[in-house]
């Protein structure tokens, strides 16, 4: 049995005519086992994989369609029997490749997965790329099955170059609540910024296989996270008074996704936030940022009441305050999690900002920014993005941020510094 | 037995088991959280009391309502008790009750301590089960109550009041076990005068008041300061001084395995027995100026003497929750139901020896905030 809290980090103290209250709100799954298959009863779950067949991936001699097979192959060997499953090959529209038939799934057993490796060995790379067929074909997979728990693996190689950018948002937009989408560019012929959309809306991550000998051991991992998820629907419910606004709700860690947009109205003053499916053991961040009606000096008032909403059903809150003070040393006081998660955030917006700058040929911005970007990552103790700095920036002193760019920069260290720059360090727990 | 409702403040007839105004058990044995809701409307948005929620938050426009444990009193004319939050605290943690019967009385008051999880509850609960043990002695025995039977009946207090601080929930990823001072008296009056036993953990105290005025202290503090000046490791002064003093040793709870009670047995001529919480005696530390703030508040009635002691500790700055509950017994004899005369002044015989210095403590400025710890016992 999977046990949820969240617990409220703050410094609920405001001066008199304050009127922000700033929270981090940590969200804690325990007691589940964490790695098999234990969805909660009467809930299938449900792993579809969507590989990219289009022509590019004949490139490198068959080297990028050989790694997807081999990894495919070992995604479906990695299946915990009992799963439903289906495998789609991706081009100018969608190819159920296992089952035959198209948005059906079949349950994982040695047999199956035998039958359906067999069909992924031999598959052949031909034809375009329209990403927005691929996640329909998906969804209409998913939708075959009542009360499940969906998650699904997409790779593509290359840009959305068979249908319009409309069509591909389109998709996006009826995928979403459906399913959650791990979305992986192989290569770096692919775009950042269409994976990052599907990926954001579905509640999912992005990331760069750069070359296709690291593709088998990320289907691995990405089909072992799946089949470690319990909880297939868990929203983060937030009451926020009359008059208030609330500014953002923002997942910090483990990477840093703006929810705010995904608020969904369930009853007076109340908002929903979908956080997906979660394992029985894992842990999450959220800052939270309300801007309320300002008090006198000495009252306290409810900045927001923080909900779970496991599986449609609510437990019990915790609490967003705010208590007016003329107490500077109190009302002063800066919350350590506010702090950091603040400074991570900047951190993304500057790596983001540098990198635009870079690719726009203003160098001294693009100094700048990753300069400061390099201040931060070191500050925060962000050891991996100061390594994915370093491969773009040549460091001179961290501390101050004093760095100069690389003349020569591989492309897929650029592009692994833009898909990993949300991803965010916790607060070191003292 | 008279007792303010933990969950409204109203105060329950004797022996209920419920509380007329909001249906609150008052038995002392559940395990539900005290809450504090409210018949009347948001006192910010005026939004009816049912769009405010069981944890006082208004569900409208989130203004925190008063609590009604901020402020409580009971009076009963010879036996009263005021307890008050204070100015700093945003809670009080404070809890008290007295009890009646036929001129004998018990007193209870007990301090939550604000390092650990619902401390509020652990003092309500606490408080709610000694009391109903000593009404019981009090009620049961239609004879003559000796002291062994005060002993008893205290011991069997204090052990209801542990079981009842056991049945209050910790938080998740919390502090601690709910834990609470404890401090009470219970005294049988007769012919010869006042016969009591006062039981205590941590630094809740319990005086004697002679008719004099005179206020001894019956009780000696469980706390790291006293520890210090008891072991002669230092002056009163210096243990006062340090960042520790407030730290108290023994404590009613989940972790008080093997702390065990201080019970001390006394007899009186006639006056007065009051217990009170630090928060008031942190302005008035010792006997001498005890005694110089009994008799600077004196008031018309029992009443307003607890309450202008009460806002003494307040205008003293009110860094803590402040609790006061008195029993006259001089009152009882001057009622006609009482028909047996003043006995003789005599002096009162406190089984330890308080400690006495020459002039009352008044606060700095500089005093650091109190906050009700416990030793650490890992």
């Amino acid at each position: 049995m999977t046990d949820f809290r969240a617990d409220v980090f703050q410094n609920e103290y405001l001066p008199d005519g304050g009127d922000v209250v700033d929270a981090v709100v940590t969200v804690t799954a325990s007691g589940g086992d964490g790695t098999v298959a234990a969805a909660a009863a009467g809930q299938e779950r449900v792993e579809v994989i969507v590989i990219d067949c289009s022509g590019s991936m004949n490139e490198d001699g068959g080297a990028k369609i050989r790694a997807a097979r081999q990894a495919t192959m070992t995604a479906i060997d990695t299946l915990s029997d009992g799963t439903l499953f289906a495998v789609v090959a991706g081009v100018d529209g969608a190819y159920a490749l296992y089952p035959q038939q198209a948005g059906s799934v079949e349950r994982a057993s040695a047999q199956t997965k035998a039958q359906a490796k067999e069909v992924v060995s031999q598959v052949r790379a031909k034809g375009g790329t329209a990403i927005g067929t691929w996640l329909l074909a998906a969804g209409g997979i998913f939708n075959s099955v009542p009360n499940s728990i969906n998650h699904c693996i997409l790779l593509t190689d290359g840009k959305n170059q068979s249908e319009s950018d409309r069509a591909l948002n389109t998709a996006i937009s009826q995928c979403v609540g459906l399913f959650q989408c791990d979305a992986r560019g192989l290569g770096t012929d692919w775009n950042i910024d269409e994976l990052r959309r599907i990926s954001t809306a579905l509640l999912g991550t992005v990331d760069i296989i750069p070359s296709p000998d690291q593709m088998e051991a990320e289907f691995r991992a990405l089909t072992e996270a799946a089949m470690g998820k319990e909880v297939g629907d868990v929203a983060l419910r937030l009451w926020t008074p009359q008059g208030s606004n609330l500014e953002f709700v923002k997942q910090v860690a483990p990477n840093i996704d703006d929810l705010t947009p995904k608020g969904v109205p369930v009853k007076a003053l109340t908002n929903d936030y979908p956080l997906g499916a979660w394992s029985g053991d894992e842990s999450r961040d959220y800052h939270v940022r309300i801007r309320i009606p300002v008090g006198s000096v000495g009252e306290e008032r409810l900045g927001a009441r923080v909900m779970l909403v496991i599986d449609g059903v609510e437990q019990p809150s915790a609490l967003v305050r705010a208590i007016w003070t003329d107490d500077e040393v109190l009302s002063t006081r800066i919350n350590r999690e506010v702090a950091h998660y603040t400074g991570q955030a900047e951190l993304a917006d500057v790596i983001a900002d540098g990198l635009a700058a870079r690719q726009a040929g203003d160098g001294d911005t693009a100094t700048m920014k990753l300069g400061r970007a390099v201040q931060l990552a070191h500050e925060a103790g962000n050891g991996d993005t100061v390594k994915l700095l370093e491969k773009v920036v040549d460091v001179e002193d961290p501390a101050t941020g004093t760095v100069r760019l690389k003349r020569q920069v591989e492309d897929a260290d650029a592009m692994a510094l833009d898909v990993r720059s949300t991803r965010t360090v916790r607060v070191n727990k003292q | 037995m008279a007792m303010a409702c933990p969950n409204c403040g109203e105060v329950a007839v004797d022996g209920a088991q419920w509380c007329e105004a909001c249906g609150a058990d008052l038995d002392g044995t559940a395990e539900t959280a005290l809450s504090t809701a409210s018949s009347s409307p948001c006192i910010s948005c005026a939004a009816p009391s049912t769009d405010i929620a069981a944890d006082g938050y208004c569900g409208h426009c989130g203004a925190k309502q008063p609590d009604p444990r901020d402020h409580l009193e009971v009076d009963l004319g010879w036996l009263v008790m005021v307890t008050d939050r204070g100015k700093r605290h945003h809670q009080n943690e404070d809890f008290g009750a007295v009890v009646a019967v036929d001129g004998n009385s018990a007193l209870v008051v007990c301090d939550g301590v604000s390092s650990t999880d619902n401390p509020e509850q652990a003092s309500a609960v606490a408080t709610e089960a000694a009391i109903a043990v000593l009404e019981q002695a009090l009620r049961g025995s239609d004879a003559d109550l000796q002291q062994a039977d005060l002993q008893q009946a205290m011991s069997a207090a204090i052990g209801a009041a542990q079981e009842a601080a056991l049945t209050v929930p910790t938080k998740p990823g919390g502090k601690g076990s709910p834990s609470c001072t404890f401090v009470a008296s219970v005294a049988r009056a007769s012919d010869d005068g006042i016969t009591a036993t006062i039981g205590w953990l941590g630094d809740s105290r319990a005086y004697w008041i002679d008719e004099a005025g005179q206020a001894t202290q019956l009780t000696s503090d469980h706390s790291w300061a006293n520890e210090q000046v008891r072991a002669g490791a230092m002056t009163s002064e210096q243990a006062a001084a340090d960042r520790r003093a407030h730290t108290i040793t023994r404590w009613l709870g989940d972790d008080a395995d093997g702390l065990e009670a201080e019970l001390v047995d006394s007899q009186f001529g006639n006056g007065w027995l009051l217990l009170c919480t630090d928060g008031l005696w942190n302005y008035a530390p010792d006997d001498a100026s005890m005694t110089t703030q009994i008799a600077a508040h004196r008031g018309d009635t029992l009443l307003t003497t607890a309450q202008n002691l009460v806002n003494f500790a307040l205008e003293s700055g009110g860094h803590d929750n402040t609790t006061v509950a008195i029993a006259d017994h001089t009152l009882v004899a001057e009622t006609p139901v009482a028909e047996t005369p003043v006995a003789e002044p005599a002096v009162p015989v406190p089984a330890s020896t308080p400690t006495s210095t020459d002039e009352a403590v008044v606060t700095s400025e500089n005093e650091t905030e109190p906050v009700d710890e416990k030793r650490d016992l890992s």
